[in-house]
C-alpha cells in the first residue's frame, strides 16, 4: 500500500491587493516625488470636477449686483466679478468642462493615431507611404491654426472643440506608435503567428497591440497638458466653449482685461487654475515616461 | 550640396499641397451656404440674387474646380477676394507680415538670449540650487497659457508705471521708441516660453556631449574648461537645440496670433482673428495657409543649415 502524506508547505501570507497597491504607490512617490506631486494636482482638480456642487458655496451663474466686484475675502474665496457672481464657484465649475473637453480631445485624437499608427506600420508598403504623407501634411499646419480654422467652420459648440482639439494629436500619436509597430514586427513571433497563418487582425491585436500600449499611454498623458492649454486658448480668443459652460479661458478673455486693474483677482485665479492643472498633468506624464520609458527621458 | 537644396524642395511640394487641400476641405465643411448667410434670409429666398452670388463667389462650381482655381491663383499670387470688403487678401496679408515677423524675430532672438546661457550653466552647475530653480521656472512658464501671462504683464506695467498697450502701429525705423514700446512685451512673453523650451533641450544635449570620450580627450590634452565648452561642447550640443526652436516655429506663429489679441497688435494674427468673427471664409483660408507655408519655409532653411552644419546628412 503506498502511503502518500501529503506534507502540507505553509504559505507564506500574501499581501492583500490594497497592501500591495499601497506598496506600489509609495515606491512611486518615493522614487517620482515630481510625480507624485502631479498626482496630487490632479486629483485636486478631479475631486472639484466631480464633486464641484459640494465645493461650490454659491451658484456660479447668481448675480448679485450689491457685491459687483468685490476683492477676496472669507465671504467670497476669490472675490466676484462684474455681475457679482462668485468667482470661486466659477473657477470650481470650470474644473469638470476643462477635465471633460481634454480628456475627450486627447482619448479621441490618441486612439485615432494609435490605431492608424499601428495600421500603417503593419502593413507598410503604399498604405505606409500614404499615411506619412497625412502626418506630414497635418504637422505643416500649426495645431492651434487648425483648431481655430476648424472651429471657424463648424460654429460654437462642445463636440466641436473636442473635435477640433483631437486633430491636432492625432499626427504625432500615429508617428510615434507606427515607430513602436515598425519594430515590434521584426520579432519572431510575429514572422511565426505569420507561418501559422493567422490573419492579419488577429496578429495585430493579439502580439502587436499589447507591445505599443505602454507608448500609447505616454504619448497620451503627456498630450493632456496640451489640450487643456488649446482649450484655454480658443476659448479666451472667443472660439471655445459657449456659455453656459464655464472655462476658465474665457474667463480670463480681453472683456476681462477691462477690469484687470481694479480686479485684479478675476485675471490671477482663473489662470491660476489652468497653469495648476497642465503643471499636474505634466508632471504625472513625465512620471509615467519615466517610468515606462527611461530613454525617452530629456527628450521631447 | 545643390543636390540636397533640390531634393528637399521637391519633398515640400507634396506637403504644401496636401496643406492647401487640408485648408481647402476644412472651410468648405462651413454649414450652410455662404450666399445665403452673406446675404441674409430675405434676400436669399430671391433665387436670381442668389445665383448671382453664387456665380462671384465661385460656389457654384464643382469642388475641385473650385480647388484647382483656388491653388492656380496661389501660385499667381493671388489670394482670394475677402468676403467682408471685397479687396484681394494678399495686399493685406503682405501689409501685416512685417508686423507679425518683428514680433517673432523679437521673440526668437530673446528667447536664445535668456534660452541659451541659462541651459548652459543648468548642465554645467547640474544638481545644484541654480540648476533646481532653472528647471522649476522653466516647467512654470511652460504650464501657464501664455495670454495670462501676457494679462499679468499688462495688470503689472499698468499698476506701476501707468502704461498702457498703444494701439496703431509704428514702423520699426520711423518711429522706433513707439515701435518697440508696443511690440517688446509680447515677445519678451513669448520669449520666456520658448526660453524654457530651448534651455531644457540645451541641458540635456550638453548633458549628454559632455559624456562624450572626445570631451575627455579635450581636457586629457589640457585644453582649459571654456575652450573645452566652447569649442568641442557647443558646437555639437545645438543640432538638437535648433531642431526644437524650428518645431516650435508652429507653436510660436500660434502664440503670436494669442499675443496680438492680448496686446492688440495689428498683425497677421489679428486680421486672422478678426476674419473668422466675420465668417471671411477666404481669408481664413489664405491667413492659415500663408502661416503654413511660413511654417515650412522656416523647416525647409534649418534642414539646410543641418546640411550645411553636418556634412553627413546632406551626404545620403
Amino acid at each position: 500500500m503506498s502511503t502518500q502524506t501529503q506534507v502540507a508547505i505553509p504559505q507564506a501570507a500574501r499581501p492583500s491587493p490594497l497592501g500591495r497597491f499601497l506598496k506600489g504607490f509609495r515606491r512611486f512617490v518615493t522614487k517620482n516625488p515630481l510625480g507624485a506631486v502631479g498626482l496630487f494636482l490632479i486629483t485636486v482638480i478631479v475631486m472639484l470636477g466631480a464633486f464641484g456642487p459640494v465645493f461650490q458655496r454659491y451658484d456660479p451663474l447668481d448675480q448679485d449686483y450689491t457685491f459687483r466686484l468685490a476683492a477676496p475675502s472669507m465671504a467670497h474665496f476669490f472675490g466676484t466679478d462684474e455681475y457679482g457672481r462668485d468667482l470661486w464657484s466659477r473657477v470650481v465649475s470650470g474644473a469638470s468642462i476643462a477635465l471633460r473637453i481634454s480628456i475627450g480631445a486627447v482619448a479621441l485624437g490618441s486612439t485615432l493615431g494609435f490605431v492608424l499608427g499601428i495600421v500603417s506600420g503593419y502593413f507598410g508598403g503604399f498604405v505606409d507611404s500614404l499615411f506619412q504623407w497625412v502626418v506630414e501634411v497635418m504637422l505643416s499646419i500649426p495645431g492651434l491654426l487648425l483648431a481655430l480654422a476648424i472651429m471657424s467652420a463648424l460654429g460654437p459648440g462642445i463636440e466641436k472643440v473636442i473635435l477640433a482639439i483631437s486633430i491636432s494629436f492625432v499626427p504625432r500619436a500615429l508617428r510615434t506608435i507606427r515607430g513602436t509597430v515598425l519594430s515590434v514586427k521584426q520579432n519572431v513571433y510575429v514572422e511565426a503567428a505569420r507561418a501559422i497563418g493567422a490573419p492579419h487582425t488577429r496578429i495585430m491585436f493579439r502580439h502587436i497591440l499589447p507591445n505599443v500600449t505602454a507608448p500609447f499611454l505616454i504619448i497620451a498623458s503627456s498630450a493632456l497638458g496640451g489640450a487643456i492649454l488649446q482649450e484655454s486658448t480658443l476659448s479666451f480668443l472667443g472660439l471655445g466653449v459657449p456659455p453656459p459652460y464655464a472655462s476658465w479661458g474665457r474667463m480670463l478673455s480681453n472683456s476681462v482685461a477691462q477690469y484687470a486693474l481694479t480686479a485684479p483677482w478675476m485675471v490671477i485665479f482663473p489662470g491660476f487654475a489652468i497653469t495648476w492643472m497642465v503643471l499636474g498633468f505634466n508632471f504625472f506624464g513625465d512620471a509615467l515616461r519615466d517610468i515606462w520609458d527611461p530613454r525617452l527621458r530629456g527628450s521631447q | 550640396m545643390t543636390n540636397f537644396i533640390i531634393r528637399r524642395l521637391v519633398s515640400m511640394i507634396p506637403t504644401l499641397l496636401g496643406a492647401s487641400l487640408l485648408v481647402f476641405l476644412i472651410m468648405r465643411v462651413v454649414p450652410g451656404d455662404v450666399a445665403v448667410t452673406m446675404l441674409g434670409e430675405q434676400a436669399a429666398s430671391d433665387p436670381v440674387s442668389l445665383a448671382k452670388l453664387r456665380h462671384e463667389l465661385g460656389t457654384d462650381r464643382p469642388l475641385y474646380v473650385q480647388y484647382v482655381t483656388w491653388v492656380a491663383g496661389i501660385v499667381r499670387g493671388d489670394l482670394g477676394t475677402s468676403l467682408w470688403n471685397r479687396s484681394p487678401v494678399a495686399p493685406e496679408i503682405m501689409r501685416r507680415v512685417p508686423i507679425t515677423a518683428q514680433l517673432a524675430i523679437m521673440a526668437v532672438i530673446f528667447g536664445f538670449c535668456f534660452g541659451l546661457p541659462l541651459g548652459i550653466t543648468s548642465a554645467l552647475k547640474r544638481g545644484t540650487w541654480v540648476d533646481a530653480v532653472a528647471r522649476v521656472v522653466s516647467v512654470m512658464f511652460l504650464a501657464a497659457p501664455s495670454f495670462w501671462i501676457g494679462l499679468l504683464v499688462i495688470m503689472f506695467l499698468s499698476r506701476t508705471f501707468n502704461w498702457i498697450p498703444p494701439l496703431g502701429y509704428h514702423l520699426l525705423w520711423v518711429e522706433p521708441g513707439e515701435n518697440l514700446a508696443q511690440l517688446i512685451f509680447p515677445a519678451l512673453v513669448i520669449a520666456v516660453q520658448l526660453m524654457a523650451i530651448i534651455s531644457r533641450m540645451t541641458r540635456s544635449t550638453m548633458l549628454e556631449v559632455l559624456r562624450e570620450d572626445y570631451i575627455r580627450t579635450a581636457r586629457a590634452k589640457g585644453l582649459s574648461e571654456s575652450v573645452v565648452i566652447v569649442r568641442h561642447v557647443m558646437k555639437n550640443s545645438m543640432i538638437p537645440v535648433i531642431t526644437i526652436v524650428s518645431l516650435s516655429m508652429g507653436s510660436l506663429l500660434a502664440g503670436a496670433v494669442v499675443m496680438e489679441r492680448t496686446f492688440t497688435i495689428p498683425g497677421m494674427g489679428l486680421y486672422l482673428l478678426q476674419s473668422i468673427t466675420v465668417r471671411d471664409y477666404t481669408a481664413v483660408q489664405a491667413m492659415v495657409l500663408m502661416m503654413s507655408f511660413i511654417f515650412v519655409a522656416i523647416n525647409f532653411m534649418t534642414d539646410l543649415t543641418y546640411g550645411w552644419l553636418d556634412p553627413r546628412i546632406s551626404r545620403h
